[in-house]
């Protein structure tokens, strides 16, 4: 008789008698729940853009010890010797290295909505091959792309709205001369908060000869591990070799840090301070049912199922918690923000992502909350003696 | 029985609530603290700049390095008492984690453009004698454990040494920062020292500097003498845009973008998530002492008393919340000056936001207090005793 359970409803059915009590307490944890969740929608919306759309088989060089392009600098004549590499691919139709030499600087621009702050925009100089190697990550959603020779740009969607003379047809000064704005385009990775144009003009504009990094797709046939040793090791032609998807990921490190270290502290922060209102709330909601947990027990449920019971109280109360925190945060997905890359020190335009692992993670987070706060209300409940448990009113 | 006496048993009558709610609440005052010294810290950059100096940088790029010789041409400018050259160097100490600022710099200059920065005068002049020597910021020196007498090797990132071997600084001095615009997290070194290793091959990389900072002379004001220096340039080779310092401060403290916002809106949910949680805990605790209450009432005790009682309980329970949530704030500040080096690097509790932390006590105890306080006024003793059951 003694290893009984409580029957479910009795928990679900004292929730309901104190059902504003038990709804605070839920809101507590809710809040907890939907900073943490708000936080790492915005860590997982930054990451995505930056792994996943990296190609495996372009690899990147940068000056040896640049950890990234606006520290990097490769002169002219080192770009050549990158790009006849032999283990380059070479375009099937004209026969040339698909390897480009691309210039990168992040530009002071006015911002469209209060022109009197500046952010950082990243612009990129590309050549022929670039198109080639981005391929179908790459495409012009309005307008044309810009011609090779002439002071012309593209612009990344996020930017038009942004950034202040970046709409089809504006004209934006590069340091001291006018380019023209003929195109905007979208690229699935973290590209698309750049301004692209040709790498010679650039270069010219901003009296910059020399160039940021070299990007290379691979032949086939070459692994791209034992290539990237290779070049390590290289004494001749020293350089920092990395695949697209690896330097895409080491851009992500310092905002990453910042963002998980803000949503773990804020989490574990309120989530203290849930658990104390979560065991507030159960230990009244205990000290009002003395009589009721003494009968109870005097009609033969052990203290385990006493235990259980309250915990599993304290469960669904975490439940409510998670399930509100989530509801709070979901209209957040695929809201776009800005935020600056704190490695780059440009801004990135991308949107909150809730997916179902961080749903799952948060009703989890909630639950835990939940009995956390039950564990020692419960534990006290299970103490109780019978018959003065009885006695008491 | 004396109504202070009847105060103390009524609080002290249920420990483990008291000591949760107390919890609550000074974990919602620290967290108030902490968010809010972030965005005020930063502010403090701004606020306490000089409007004596003046920095010119390229108008076209953070990144872009202006011609060294735009410094005589700057120095001859009306209304410039005097320029120093300001380049960021961003070397690696050991980890790329152990991220901190380092500038090449006129170190005579500095000292004097700057005086804020104060440093023993031997330490002081230590440095001026060595090309490699620097100094160190007193929040670096404790995070690092740098001392005058050490080396520190920083590997290139901007300026890689052609060999692939460390940079070598000898550190001189320790300084301390009299206003918040100056961090303690930076170190200085000579600028020509990074300037020859570039002349004679040892060392790769841009030439020129970051920008240049300028100090006025008596009587000039910052704007003529930044649209002096920027129409010279308007032309190129590089455009120059010239500002005060606190606005140059704040350039970086907007590139944060939303940050302050976010972290408000965190600060304001918080808050009212506790407050719920207090009256909710207050009112739960009044329910169960009415019977208690319906005694006093019955025995004499004047009407008020009950809600005197109640309102009490709720503020002294936010006022020793408040208390320990604020001591710790104070406390850690060390603590989070070190984790946020990098971000916040002069994060600093203010004084204002103590003033706020009392008036966000009184008002969650006040509150707290007032809805059970109510409900008690409303009481008549026969109820409470029947109803308390």
């Amino acid at each position: 008789m003694s290893k009984r359970l409580v029957p479910l409803s009795y928990p679900v059915r004292s929730l309901l008698v104190r059902w504003q009590a038990s709804l605070l307490s839920s809101l507590g944890i809710a809040m907890t729940v939907a900073v943490f969740c708000g936080v790492f929608a915005l860590l997982l919306g930054f990451t995505s853009l930056h792994s996943g759309t990296g190609q495996d088989d372009v690899v990147v060089f940068l000056r040896k010890g640049a950890t990234s392009e606006g520290e990097s600098g490769i002169t002219l004549e080192l770009v050549q010797q990158y790009k006849v590499l032999p283990e380059v691919a070479l375009d099937p139709e004209s026969g040339t290295p698909l390897a480009a030499g691309e210039g990168y600087l992040a530009l002071f621009l006015q911002k469209a909505d209060d022109r009197k702050s500046l952010v950082n925009v990243p612009i990129r100089g590309v050549e022929e091959a670039s198109f080639a190697i981005q391929d179908e990550h790459f495409r012009i959603i309005e307008g044309r792309n810009f011609t090779f020779g002439a002071d012309e740009i593209i612009v990344g969607k996020p930017l038009v709205s942004r950034i202040h003379n970046c709409k089809l047809g504006d004209t934006l000064e590069i340091n001291v001369t006018p380019f023209k704005v003929v195109g905007i385009f979208e690229h699935t990775g973290a590209y698309r908060s750049e301004i692209w144009g040709d790498v010679d003009r650039m270069a010219a504009a901003l009296e910059r000869p020399i160039r940021q990094r070299v990007v290379a797709k691979l032949k086939e046939d070459v692994q791209t591990d034992a290539f990237i040793d290779r070049m390590g090791e290289d004494k001749r032609l020293p350089s920092k070799t990395m695949t697209e998807q690896d330097y895409f990921v080491s851009q992500t490190s310092m905002l990453s840090g910042v963002l998980g270290f803000l949503g773990v502290f804020l989490a574990v922060i309120l989530g203290i301070a849930a658990v104390l209102g979560a065991a507030n709330t159960m230990l009244a909601a205990i000290g009002a049912r003395t009589h009721e947990i003494g009968i109870l027990r005097s009609v033969g449920f052990g203290r385990m199922a006493i235990l259980l019971a309250f915990l599993f109280e304290a469960a669904l109360i975490g439940l409510a918690g998670g399930v509100i925190g989530c509801l709070i945060v979901l209209p957040l997905n695929g809201l776009e923000t800005g935020t600056m890359n704190w490695n780059t020190f440009t801004e990135n335009a991308f949107a909150f992502r809730v997916d179902a692992g961080l749903l799952l993670l948060a009703v989890g987070l909630g639950i835990l909350l939940g009995v956390l706060g039950g564990l020692v209300p419960a534990w006290r409940a299970s103490r109780l003696r019978p018959v003065e448990a009885m006695r008491r009113q | 029985m004396s109504l202070g006496r009847l105060v103390r048993r009524h609080v002290g009558s249920h420990p483990v609530r008291a000591i949760l709610t107390i919890g609550a609440v000074a974990v919602a005052l620290f967290l108030f603290c902490f968010l809010r010294s972030i965005v005020t810290s930063l502010d403090a950059a701004v606020q306490e700049s000089s409007s004596r100096r003046i920095i010119t940088a390229s108008a076209v790029s953070l990144f872009q390095s202006l011609p060294t010789t735009y410094l005589e041409a700057i120095e001859a400018i009306d209304g410039v008492e005097s320029a120093s050259r300001f380049t960021w160097f961003g070397g690696v100490y050991k980890e790329p984690s152990n991220f901190f600022a380092q500038f090449g710099t006129d170190p005579q200059t500095l000292m004097k453009q700057y005086p804020e920065i104060v440093i023993p005068e031997e330490q002081k002049q230590a440095w001026f004698n060595d090309r490699r020597g620097a100094i160190v910021g007193i929040g670096l020196a404790e995070k690092y454990g740098f001392k005058a007498g050490d080396t520190v090797p920083l590997l290139g990132t901007i300026y890689p040494r052609t060999d692939g071997s460390e940079w070598e600084f000898n550190i001189h001095g320790v300084y301390r920062s009299l206003r918040a615009n100056v961090d303690e997290m930076t170190m200085y070194f000579h600028w020509p020292y990074l300037d020859e290793s570039l002349e004679n091959g040892t060392a790769l990389g841009p030439r020129g500097t970051s920008v240049f900072l300028i100090r006025l002379a008596d009587d000039y004001r910052g704007e003529d003498v930044s649209d002096a220096i920027d129409a010279y340039y308007a032309g190129g080779p590089q455009r120059t845009r010239t500002q005060p310092e606190a606005a140059f401060q704040a350039d970086f403290v907007n590139m944060l973008g939303n940050l302050p916002t976010f972290l408000g809106m965190i600060g304001a949910a918080v808050l009212v998530a506790i407050l719920f949680g207090v009256v909710n805990t207050m009112t739960i605790a009044a329910r169960e002492r009415m019977r208690t209450m319906g005694i006093l009432k019955a025995l004499g005790f004047p009407r008020q008393v009950p809600s005197r009682l109640y309102l009490m309980e709720a503020i002294s329970f936010a006022a020793l919340g408040g208390a320990i949530g604020m001591g710790v704030a104070w406390s850690t500040q060390g603590v989070f000056r070190s984790i946020l080096g990098t971000q916040v690097p002069m994060y600093r509790v203010a004084p204002e936001t103590f003033v706020w932390g009392c008036v966000i006590c009184i008002v969650i105890g006040i509150v707290g207090g007032a809805v059970p306080a109510w409900n008690a006024s409303r009481l008549h003793a026969v109820e409470a005793l029947r109803r308390g059951a």
